[in-house]
């Protein structure tokens, strides 16, 4: 039921009073409102544009967002109202929808953004009304072929594919000859053999000189034996190939079907045809018309052109126009034959000896081809002839703009999806430059950490300040993200300093120290700009605190930056709960002991790294894979710590973000 | 042509309703309940008037499975207490009042006012045959039991001998009242 029609229901409901006298039976009990509750103004908040409107306006539509208690979650206790962190200029159509029941679609919106916010309202596009409908399939229809297109290329131009069977790389080499060279010359030789027959075909027929006896034959009769040999060289890469090609194909019932695959057969057919048959005098007949079949061999260009594929589908996208066109010449011409040949009936020795012999004229004429082997001589035929040619030139302007619109926007949509495809590529390899540099801060700072570190052990804290001045918030949290990974994985990015990596073997040693000192130049950073609430990383850390040594209790008089507020205490609570259910057991602590008892109190050199030593427990490196773990001393059992790998790379997920 | 603009007059002209105290004053709803009613028919209709295939519109949409376009006729005859093809606001504020906060006595005036379709101050049978038919006609065709074509017209016998006292094939305003104070 419509929004705005709801609003009459208490009528319709009161006009039923007029049933009352003549019903057969009693009415039923009238529903009674629950908890009916003043209808009250809410607050919507997106991005600071303040919306305001009734509760119940939202309420019409309760498998929504806005509609159903989904919105409290979006409530913001201390300003009484709703924040939603989107586009303001997209809800303003989302809430009129509300309001009035017609979802619009404003053109000038990106056709995937809007997308996007109907999807986060829970608002199916569908109901959009009429107004706009076509034009938002139409975009979203222009917007699949692009980014279908975009696949599709990416798809053919990925070098790293997953394993493929040989059948899959043989038929990837047919359909794409940029994949390998041996696809590549595949393609030209096919392409070679394609262009020998066409030309033999050609050529056969040239009268070739004469022989004794004074006749001129054509090459085909002359060199008969050469050119049999080529034309069964030709035939039998064809069919080679076309084997091949339906052995690769991954659906031979779809290839066998498709378009090619019948030009194929249909090229290769009449020479197999031609073997069989005997040189029969009553059927050769037959055979040169199958020889006449050789020449779709041509069509065979087609997989090595694509103008010419771009022709052939733009002529099957115009099957209505062409059949219109087809139709209307054809009703033109018999009209016009059947007045020409009654116009002509009179004149003597005239040409149009009867309606068909008139088609032909009737043709000629419309086309302006003009042969002058048929002419009217009476006056009556001659009025009538130039009628037809006029009208001639007419029907046949006609559907020809619609086959050229058409032809030129297929041209122009590959046109474009090639430029997307080399646009594509430089913007990948910026893209890829961007994040190699983003990787090469981090090792930057790592070296530059590793040396601080060095330095740090001596006791120098300047330095350590220094640096995290240096790396932002994002930069360091990426970094220890990338860190993380490396003591997952056991391996450990290149740093191209010599120097350095003579460093790190020795440093090996004392990793322990390294990474509480490197996660705490992060903490630090972190700490001092808190940009908002969702930092993952930070909270992580908390999360992980609380869970691994079950002192939730403690946790907040840990925090040397108090200034946390209390918002954020709760969302890192909230994470820690997450955090426990993923995994029961705790995480490792440095000296590599399972026992959660074991506090670390040992292990805290100060009480500011208290957590950042936890935090650190949390990503560990499978002690088989590095020697580390055996270099380290382990207070613990580190039977302990093959149990631990396993269940701590739930906790490396959440706090990889 | 004609037609065309006196529809668009219908749509252009931007009907105001009388004032909130004035209406106050005619219907037994408070304050907040007029404003939230008015709010509901101003959104449907904008300009402020209902014409007759509007109102049909609306009510249809609450019977999907019939067709109640007869019975909506019948109902806006019944509204549209001044006959002028358009329900205006204080039509049916007034209206609504009535049903829901009036007496039986004046909800039972405006039964007998929406049988009376002539308005003529009796119910005749075809009345309410045809009142009769075009609810059976809301209840569509998939009904169970599967409705008769005679049906209407045995509910209208039944009633009708129920509520005609002396029998003179009319039914007054006395006899239905009285046949349904019962």
């Amino acid at each position: 039921m419509a929004a705005g029609v709801a609003a009459w229901l208490p009528f319709a409901r009161a006009a039923a009073i007029g049933w009352m006298p003549v019903a057969n039976c009693p009415m039923p009990l009238a529903p009674t409102e629950k908890n009916k509750r003043q209808d009250e103004l809410i607050i919507l908040n997106v991005s600071g544009r303040r919306f305001q409107t009734w509760r119940t306006t939202l309420e019409r539509y309760p498998d929504t967002l806005l509609g159903s208690t989904e919105k409290e979650f979006f409530f913001n206790e201390d300003t009484k109202e709703y924040f939603f962190d989107r586009d303001p200029e997209v809800f303003r159509c989302i809430l009129n929808f509300y309001r009035t029941g017609k979802l619009h679609y404003p053109r000038y919106e990106c056709i995937s953004a809007y997308d996007e916010e109907l999807a986060f309202y829970g608002i199916l596009p569908e109901i959009i009304g009429d107004c706009c409908y076509e034009e938002y399939k139409d975009r979203k229809r222009e917007n699949a072929e692009r980014l279908m297109d975009d696949n599709d290329s990416e798809n053919n131009q990925e070098g790293s594919m997953p394993s493929l069977s040989f059948r899959q790389t043989m038929w990837r080499a047919f359909e794409n000859p940029h994949t390998s060279t041996l696809a590549l010359v595949f393609y030209y030789v096919t392409g070679f053999f394609i262009a020998v027959s066409v030309i033999t075909n050609v050529v056969e027929t040239v009268p070739c000189g004469t022989v004794p006896g004074n006749k001129e034959l054509p090459c085909g009769e002359r060199y008969a034996v050469a050119f049999f040999c080529l034309d069964t060289a030709c035939v039998m890469i064809f069919t080679v190939e076309y084997l091949l090609r339906l052995f690769a194909a991954p659906s031979r019932y779809r290839f066998i079907r498709s378009v090619m695959s019948i030009i194929d057969v249909v090229a290769i057919m009449p020479y197999y045809i031609g073997l069989v048959m005997t040189n029969n005098e009553d059927v050769s007949g037959a055979f040169v018309t199958l020889r006449v079949f050789r020449v779709f061999r041509i069509f065979k260009f087609s997989r090595h052109s694509q103008g010419l594929r771009i022709l052939g589908y733009t002529l099957k996208s115009c099957a209505s126009e062409l059949g219109f066109l087809l139709f209307s010449l054809t009703m033109a011409i018999i009209i016009f034959a059947t007045v020409m040949f009654y116009a002509e009936k009179g004149s003597s020795a005239s040409k149009f000896t009867s309606i068909p012999a008139s088609f032909w004229y009737t043709i000629v004429t419309m086309t302006t081809l003009g042969y002058g082997d048929m002419v009217p001589k009476t006056i009556a035929g001659k009025i009538f002839g130039s009628i037809c040619s006029l009208s001639g030139v007419l029907v046949i302007a006609l559907p020809v703009p619609v086959i050229v619109s058409n032809f030129s926007r297929i041209y122009h949509q590959n046109q474009r999806a090639d430029k997307r495809r080399a646009q594509k590529k430089a913007r990948l390899a910026r893209i890829r430059v961007a994040k190699t540099g983003s990787s090469n801060a981090y090792l930057h700072s790592k070296r530059n950490g590793l040396l601080n570190e060095a330095l740090e052990l001596t006791g120098s804290t300047e330095d350590e300040q220094h640096m995290t001045k240096g790396t932002s918030l994002i930069e360091s949290q990426h970094h220890h993200l990338l860190h993380c990974l490396e003591k997952t994985t056991g391996l450990s990015y290149l740093v191209d300093d010599p120097l350095l990596s003579v460093r790190t073997s020795t440093i090996k040693n004392h990793e322990f120290i390294d990474e509480q000192l490197f996660e705490q130049n992060c903490m630090e950073s972190s700490m001092q700009n808190y940009p908002s609430s969702r930092s993952p990383s930070l909270s992580s850390h908390h999360g992980l605190t609380t869970s691994c040594c079950s002192r939730r209790n403690k946790k907040t008089t840990h925090l040397p930056n108090s200034s946390v507020p209390a918002t954020r205490l709760r969302s890192m609570q909230e994470l820690s709960t997450i955090h426990i259910q993923c995994s029961e057991q705790p995480s490792l602590t440095t000296s590599r002991s399972s026992l959660n008892m074991k506090s670390d109190d040992g292990l805290r050199p100060n009480c500011k790294t208290a957590q950042i030593t936890t935090a650190i427990i949390s990503i560990p490196t499978p002690p088989a894979l590095t020697p580390e773990g055996e270099s380290r001393p382990p207070p613990g059992s580190p039977g302990h710590a093959t149990n631990i790998a396993t269940t701590t790379s739930n906790i490396v997920k959440v706090s990889a973000l | 042509a004609d037609d065309g603009d006196v529809e668009l007059e219908l749509e252009t002209v931007r009907h105001q309703p009388e004032g909130l105290e004035q209406l106050l004053a005619q219907t037994k709803f408070t304050k907040k309940e007029l404003q939230s009613l008015y709010r509901g028919f101003k959104n449907e209709c904008p300009s402020g008037l209902v014409d007759e295939d509007t109102f049909k519109l609306i009510y249809s949409q609450f019977f999907p499975q019939g067709d109640a376009s007869t019975y909506a006729h019948f109902l806006f005859d019944a509204f549209d207490a001044d006959r002028n093809g358009a329900l205006c606001f204080q039509d049916f504020a007034v209206g609504l009042s009535v049903l829901l906060r009036g007496t039986v006595h004046q909800k039972l005036t405006w039964a007998f006012n929406l049988y009376d379709i002539n308005k003529d101050g009796c119910i005749t049978k075809e009345e309410m045959l045809e009142i009769m038919k075009s609810i059976y006609d809301m209840m569509g065709r998939c009904t169970h039991p599967t409705l008769r074509d005679s049906a209407p017209a045995e509910h209208v016998e039944l009633f009708f001998q129920k509520m005609d006292r002396n029998g003179d094939g009319v039914v007054t305003f006395e006899e239905f009242l009285e046949t349904c104070q019962k």
